[in-house]
């Protein structure tokens, strides 16, 4: 009995500890994910429900699980040979691919320039709760929620919806099209088959007075007009918002386990960054688009930057949980004297359009979102370096582009954001770069002196301005089909470069059609102090020469 | 290998394979006839992706060592956990989510929008208790007030009110039955066996309050109180105060006393509260004096003063002391028992139960460190925990304490709040001669 019990558990401990090494590992499908499918139902989701048993009930087995004790989480299932995703309904390659030029960034994912001129017809408007809105259709038909600033602070959430935007965009995650967009009360018109929702639920029909007594809740511009973000429908219908564990099991496309997505681990990086405190699932979005599958979007950014879409963020926001389990309980057995950084921090709006978020302060470990979720927790040190790639890919000249998306009317204010986000970017970088050894693009060449030699670019040297000379290399080469082997340093100064004469191989030595694979493990020393773990390069023999067949880091 | 096979019989890879359906299906698609629930595009891609199965990485984690390791672990943490967190998550969420009001939601706020608000207190320890009431002011000035607790306790208001800038006034005729009060006997070293009794109360009254600054107040009153003693409502197991105490032994529970009240209270507050924390201090000082009439032959008057103090050690921790004294004269040598001061319960021994020690004076001094363990998003609600620590004293005399009179008390516990309401109380209470968790639920609106 007892043999019948273990046996599948002791199986499972022998598949997964094979060690197959991973330029033999299946690799995921570019694009698989957007096969037709039969359009699923809409889906709601409860709120309240499912934020609790995230947040104190996922937190606790997080910590009685064992995994969490060893901290051996498992790596992310659908990295390809490289350490990389592929292009999917959840990411598409953009900035740190292929460099996008400031205009792009500025222009991120719109196609025009938000509503149109003329009469905006309101089909739908949220008049209670703390952010009042409307649903709009412009005078070419295009829909939009449209939300607004809090008293006090125009540009605030708007601002910080739209450049957040732009940055998510660039990163590579879908977002909708957000524009800042201004209008006058006389645009306002109202859809007659419009309803507003009263206080008991009831749909009652909406009038031109109602949806204009929202606007009491914020601010006019100088001329008299509004200002708000407007997020344009995206194509397809909406079929509820995905969430970060599990798959959705009516969406044949979706393979992977959301937790095991090394897009969503990285998104917890991209989100320290923008300091998207908001990142939870009824924030994000599955539409079902052309030919027909499901695109999974990432939606409303107004609680990100310095933004708490209503007011100023504060300081416990990206620091602790909305209910957080451990640092309450702490606080309890501490007799209150268990007080995290935040609660002496003191703090006042930087600018009434940016809010409060932290520059020089920011630290990238702590950080984390109001509620937690099993993608971010099951981060591992290579998801972050994934992430913080994103994040490094943005230069200053990006950031303002992104910025400047954002209209803020001051100068002053638009230029200290900018700032505050390169710092925060360096911070990610700083951190993040250091956890692994962050060897990319691996190649090898033979020089003039028929020397044959490793190249590959560094990111710490190219994101985060770590110098040559502050920077060294310890690396070993093993080929397990020869047995050769080899060590290494490459001293401060050696440039990205390795020159490794086993990589010249043995002349006549047959290709390598096994599993048997040749490894560079390349550990990376600035100003004498080494990364958290080292990248390792896979190469086969081809019968003439090695190729670079895989990467991890 | 996944991809369709081309003319030549070579496999196409799988990545060209799913671009060309990409582009080519829509045109096979439209120059068929569409079934109406699998089309063929639906169709095809269902076994393309069969195909890709062993093409790409597992979409889930195989189990491995960690996984058989704290396999224990999660057998033996999943019930806890199902009991602890999941269940009452389930709970939580099923009564907060935003949803449609049901019938008792759209009740509530159909009453308040007519100017009627319900309201409950639920006590569970050594004096369990559920009570729900009503309050009407539909025809403000003139409201009325009714409750009724499980155990019979009555308590029906009507008044008329009128609050101004910085005068208020009110005239109140009340109702009240306390259907099951405990009472422990006189003195400070009282065993703690208890008798029970009710006592039911006509009380019509007037007040009248000047804000004389922000921090000065003073209040006056005059009343009339008919007071009837009487064997409780459910004796259970318990003893009846009539069964120990014979006429004549204890003035007050014999017949009915009526007295003619007159009252005064002064109150400079100099506290300021910020969110959910008070800091400062506040002292009050109240009397009423008692002349009896028609049969009741009796005369005393009450003081009682209380000093309160709220020092923040930071924002989130305050440390709070109270001091306060009654005092009880009689002119007449009578005074009944129930107007006796009290010592015990929430507010001045939490480690004993309500009213434990009586006699004719009382003091107690408390000290309550609070400290907030979570605050909401909006600042709206919080939870706060305090260590509880008293001191109190029941006398003849006020001078005539001895050390031996007091009696220690302390514990600890959670309160749960909005800006507006106390929600809960959750605390556990020592004493010598006891211990006893006590949870208050209470929605006032």
């Amino acid at each position: 009995m007892k043999c019948a019990i273990l046996a599948p558990l002791m199986w499972g401990v022998a598949a997964c500890s094979s060690g197959v090494p991973v330029p033999s590992r299946p690799t995921p499908i570019v694009w698989a994910d957007t096969l037709p499918i039969a359009e699923p139902p809409g889906r709601d989701i409860d709120e309240v429900l499912n934020l609790i048993r995230t947040s104190v009930s996922g937190e606790i087995s997080d910590v009685i699980g064992f995994r969490a004790i060893t901290g051996k989480h498992h790596e992310a299932l659908n990295t390809d040979h490289f350490d990389d995703v592929v292009n999917s309904a959840w990411f598409i390659h953009r900035n740190a691919r292929h460099r996008m030029t400031p205009e792009e960034i500025f222009r991120g994912p719109t196609t025009s320039e938000g509503p149109s001129e003329g009469p905006l017809t309101i089909v739908a408007a949220k008049v209670q709760g703390i952010s009042p809105g409307y649903t709009i259709r412009d005078a070419s038909g295009d829909r939009y929620v449209v939300k607004f600033d809090p008293k006090g602070f125009l540009y605030l959430s708007s601002g910080a919806g739209v450049i957040s935007n732009r940055l998510l965009h660039a990163a590579g995650f879908n977002v909708p099209e957000d524009y800042i967009f201004t209008f006058a009360t006389d645009q306002l018109e109202v859809d007659p088959d419009a309803t507003v929702t009263d206080a008991n639920f009831v749909e009652q029909p909406l009038t031109l007075q109602v949806a204009r007594d929202a606007l009491s809740r914020t601010d006019s511009l100088a001329d008299g007009q509004y200002v708000a973000i407007a997020s344009k429908f995206v194509p397809g219908p909406p079929k509820g918002p995905f969430l970060f564990n599990g798959v959705r099991r009516d969406d044949p496309n979706d393979h992977y386990v959301h937790e095991g997505r090394r897009e969503l681990r990285g998104l917890n990086v991209v989100s320290a960054w923008i300091n998207h405190v908001d990142m939870r699932f009824m924030n994000t979005m599955d539409a079902y688009v052309s030919p027909g599958f499901l695109r999974h979007y990432l939606i409303d950014f107004a609680a990100t930057l310095g933004s708490g879409t209503i007011r100023s963020h504060e300081p416990r926001e990206g620091l602790e949980y909305n209910f957080d389990f451990w640092d309450t309980f702490g606080r309890i057995f501490s007799l209150g004297f268990h007080r995290v950084g935040w609660e002496r921090t003191d703090w006042v709006p930087i600018h009434p359009t940016i809010g409060w978020l932290p520059g020089e302060d920011f630290d990238p470990v702590q950080w984390k979102a109001n509620w937690p979720n099993k993608a971010f927790n099951s981060m591992t040190d290579r998801d972050g370096y994934w992430g913080a790639k994103l994040v490094g890919s943005f230069d200053a000249e990006q950031i303002q582009a992104a910025v400047a998306a954002g209209s803020l009317p001051d100068a002053w204010a638009a230029d200290t954001l900018a700032k505050i986000l390169l710092t925060r970017r360096d911070k990610i970088v700083e951190y993040w770069y250091a956890r692994v050894s962050p060897i990319e693009s691996p190649a090898l060449t033979t020089s003039p002196t028929d020397e044959t030699a490793l190249l590959f670019e560094d990111f710490g040297i190219r994101d985060r301005g770590w110098t040559a000379e502050q920077t060294s290399y310890t690396w070993q080469f093993e080929d397990s089909a020869t047995g050769a082997r080899q060590a290494g340093t490459a001293g401060p100064g050696a440039g990205q470069r390795l020159m490794i004469p086993e990589l010249e191989g043995q002349p006549g030595r047959a290709a390598q059609t096994d599993d048997k694979y040749a490894t560079v493990d390349i550990l990376v020393e600035r100003d004498g102090r080494a990364a958290n773990r080292s990248a390792t390069v896979y190469l086969r023999w081809t019968g003439t020469t090695y190729e670079i067949v895989g990467l991890t880091h | 290998m996944l991809g369709l096979i081309d003319r030549m019989g070579r496999r196409i890879p799988a990545v060209v394979t799913i671009v060309l359906l990409g582009v080519l299906l829509p045109t096979i698609v439209s120059a068929q006839e569409v079934a109406p629930e699998r089309t063929p595009e639906i169709v095809l891609a269902d076994s393309i992706r069969s195909a890709m199965a062993a093409e790409r990485p597992a979409g889930d984690y195989s189990t491995d060592w960690v996984d058989v390791v704290g396999f224990p672990l999660k057998v033996i943490g999943f019930p806890v956990e199902l009991v602890l967190i999941r269940i009452p998550a389930y709970a939580i969420g099923a009564f907060t989510a935003p949803r449609p009001p049901g019938f008792i939601t759209r009740t509530l706020r159909t009453s308040n929008e007519a100017g009627v608000y319900p309201g409950f207190r639920t006590s569970i320890g050594p004096q369990s208790g559920l009570g729900a009431g009503i309050f009407v002011d539909t025809f403000d000035p003139v409201y009325l007030n009714t409750s009724i607790s499980l155990h019979g306790s009555q308590r029906h208001q009507v008044g008329v009110g009128f609050d101004g800038e910085r005068a208020h006034a009110e005239a109140e005729f009340r109702w009240q039955r306390d259907a099951r009060v405990r009472f422990f006997g006189i003195g400070s070293s009282t065993p703690d066996e208890f008798v029970v009794y009710r006592r039911e109360v006509v009380d019509v009254g007037a007040t009248a309050g000047f804000q004389a600054t922000r921090q000065l107040s003073i209040d006056v009153g005059i009343g009339f109180e008919d007071n009837f003693v009487r064997e409780p409502l459910s004796l259970g197991d318990e003893t009846s105060l009539f069964e120990v105490f014979g006429p004549g032994e204890l003035f007050g529970s014999e017949g009915r006393q009526r007295y003619v009240r007159i009252e005064a209270a002064t109150e400079l507050d100099l506290t300021h509260q910020r969110d959910f924390q008070r800091r400062g201090v506040s002292f009050r000082a109240a009397g009423s004096a008692y002349r009896g009439v028609r049969d009741t032959d009796s005369e005393f008057h009450r003081l009682a003063f209380t000093a309160q103090g709220h020092l923040p050690l930071n924002d989130r921790q305050v440390l709070a002391l109270r001091g306060h004294t009654e005092l009880t004269r009689s002119e007449t040598g009578e005074v009944p028992f129930y107007h006796l001061a009290a010592l015990g319960g929430e507010n001045s021994a939490i480690g004993f139960t309500s009213n434990r020690f009586t006699d004719l004076d009382m003091v107690s001094v408390t000290a309550e460190w609070r400290f907030e363990i979570w605050r909401d998003i909006h600042n709206s609600s919080r939870i706060e925990t305090f260590l509880h620590f008293g001191e109190g004293a029941v006398a003849h005399r006020l001078e005539d304490i001895e050390s031996s009179d007091w009696h220690e008390s302390y514990g600890f516990g959670f309160r749960g709040a909005t800006t507006e309401n106390l929600l809960g109380v959750l605390f556990f209470g020592f004493s010598d001669e006891s211990f006893h968790v006590n949870v208050t639920g209470e929605w006032q609106p």
